[in-house]
C-alpha cells in the first residue's frame, strides 16, 4: 500500500479529522504488540511536536493503524471519504 | 488554586501511556504520576520516555514502595531522571499495597520507620553524600553514588493513617492521600497540621495531594459507570474505620471483597452502590467535578490528581478536563 499517495490525496481540511480517527483506532486497539518500534516513536515525536495532523503525522498513524487494525481502518477511512 | 496531576497505571503498552502523558502536558496538567507495581510496565522505563517526549510537565513514580525497591535504587533512578529533566522530577513514596507485597512474599514491617529511613537515604544519596545507616528497616554500610542530583528532588509521601499522615507532613515535601471525599481530607488535615508544626514548617511549605479516583463525562451516568470497577476495589481494600466514616455497611463491603477474591467481578461491580461511588470517587459532569475539587481546595488540597479511571474514554476525558475543569482553577 502506498501510504504517501493515500495521504497526498487527503484534502488539507480533512487531515485533522483523519488523524483524530486514526488515533482513536490505535488507542483502542488491543493489538499493541503489533506496533512497530519505529512507528511508535514517530507517532510520539509527531504528537509532541503538534504534527499528528500534518501529512507526515497522518502517514505514520495510517501505517500503524493498517498494521494494528486493518479492517477498522479501511472502514473508517471509507466513511471519511479517503481513497485507499 | 490547586495544581493538577494525572495518574496512569501502566497496564497498557508504553506508547499509549506516553501518548496520554504528552496529552496531559498539552492539557495544562502540572504533574504526571506513574504507578509502580512489578506486574505492570516498569515505572522508570515509562518515566524516561515521558522525560523525552515532554518538556514542561513534572513527573515521577506515584508511588514507589521502599519494601519492594530499595531506596538506594530509587535514589539512583530519580537522580538519573533529574539529569534528563532537571527540576521536573518528583518522587512518590509509600508503603501501602499489601496485595502486591504479599504476592512477592515481602513482609510490611515498621512502615513508619521504613518511610523515615527511605526518605533519609534518598535525600542523602541524591545530594552526593555517603550514606551510613543502621536503621530499623534499612541497613546501609556506606553507599555513595558517583554522581549527584542536579537539584533536590521533592519527595511526596503516601499516607492514610494518623501516624503516617503526621510523619509525611513532618519530613515530606508533599503528603499524598489516596482519597476522593472531603470527609477524608477534613480528617487528614488535623494530622498534617500536627506534622508541619512538629517540623517547624508552615502548611504552605508542603503540597497536600488528593490522589482521587476520577471520572469525568458530560453524561453523569456514563462517568459513574466508568468509576464502578475502581470503586469496587477501593471498597474491598478499605479498613472498617474508613467504611464507617462514609456510612458504608461492612456487610456490603464484605460482599464485594468476597466476590473479588473469587474473581467474580461482575457480582462485585454489581454490588457497588451510588453511596460508594460518592464516597470513593469524584465522578460526574465537569460542573459536578469542579464543585468537588473546589471543596477539597477549600479544605487545604493544593495538588489534585485525576486517577483511574479518569473517564469512560481516557483521551476524551483528558480533553474534557482540559477544556472545562482545569481552566476554572487557573
Amino acid at each position: 500500500m502506498d501510504f504517501d499517495k493515500i495521504v497526498k490525496n487527503i484534502p488539507q481540511n480533512s487531515l485533522e479529522k483523519v488523524s483524530d480517527e486514526l488515533v482513536k483506532i490505535l488507542l483502542g486497539s488491543p493489538n499493541t504488540d503489533k506496533m512497530p518500534e519505529r512507528l511508535a516513536k514517530a507517532i510520539l515525536h509527531h504528537w509532541q511536536c503538534d504534527e499528528l495532523s500534518s501529512p507526515v503525522g497522518v502517514r505514520a498513524l495510517l501505517e500503524a493503524s493498517m498494521i494494528l487494525e486493518e479492517e477498522k481502518t479501511k472502514a473508517s477511512l471509507k466513511t471519511l471519504g479517503v481513497q485507499l | 488554586m490547586p495544581k493538577f496531576g494525572i495518574e496512569f497505571v501502566p497496564t497498557d503498552a508504553y506508547w499509549k501511556v506516553v501518548y496520554h502523558a504528552i496529552q496531559a502536558e498539552k492539557a495544562g496538567y502540572d504533574y504526571v504520576w506513574i504507578t509502580d507495581h512489578f506486574n505492570n510496565r516498569n515505572v522508570y522505563v515509562l518515566l524516561t520516555n515521558i522525560a523525552i517526549y515532554t518538556s514542561r510537565i513534572k513527573f515521577g513514580p506515584g508511588v514507589t514502595n521502599p519494601y519492594m525497591i530499595h531506596p538506594i535504587m530509587t535514589a539512583q533512578s530519580m537522580a538519573s531522571l533529574n539529569e534528563m529533566a532537571p527540576g521536573r522530577v518528583a518522587c512518590g513514596l509509600g508503603t501501602g499495597d499489601k496485595t502486591t507485597l504479599d504476592m512477592v512474599g515481602i513482609e510490611r514491617t515498621k512502615p513508619l520507620a521504613a518511610v523515615k529511613e527511605a526518605v533519609q537515604i534518598i535525600r542523602e544519596i541524591t545530594a552526593g553524600k555517603t550514606v551510613k545507616l543502621a536503621g530499623e528497616v534499612f541497613k546501609v554500610a556506606g553507599a555513595r553514588m558517583n554522581f549527584k542530583s542536579i537539584c533536590p528532588i521533592p519527595i511526596f509521601i503516601g499516607a492514610q493513617g494518623p501516624k503516617m499522615l503526621t510523619l509525611a507532613a513532618e519530613i515530606g515535601d508533599g503528603v499524598l492521600i489516596n482519597a476522593s471525599n472531603k470527609k477524608d481530607f477534613e480528617d487528614a488535615m488535623k494530622y498534617i497540621k500536627e506534622g508541619v508544626e512538629k517540623a517547624g514548617k508552615k502548611l504552605q511549605d508542603i503540597e497536600v495531594v488528593a490522589a482521587t479516583s476520577f471520572s469525568a463525562h458530560e453524561d453523569v451516568a456514563k462517568a459513574q459507570k466508568a468509576a464502578v470497577p475502581v470503586v469496587a476495589f477501593i471498597v474491598a481494600g478499605s479498613p472498617e474505620s474508613v467504611l464507617q466514616r462514609h456510612g458504608i455497611p461492612i456487610e456490603s463491603a464484605n460482599k464485594i471483597r468476597e466476590a473479588i477474591s473469587k474473581g467474580m467481578f461482575k457480582d462485585a461491580f454489581g454490588s457497588v452502590t451510588p453511596e460508594m461511588i460518592e464516597a470513593f470517587s469524584i465522578s460526574g459532569t465537569p460542573s459536578m467535578c469542579i464543585e468537588k475539587i473546589a471543596e477539597l481546595a477549600k479544605i487545604g488540597v493544593t495538588l489534585f490528581i485525576t486517577g483511574s479511571p479518569i473517564g469512560p474514554n481516557v483521551r476524551n476525558s483528558i480533553n474534557l478536563i482540559s477544556k472545562e475543569i482545569i481552566p476554572c482553577f487557573k
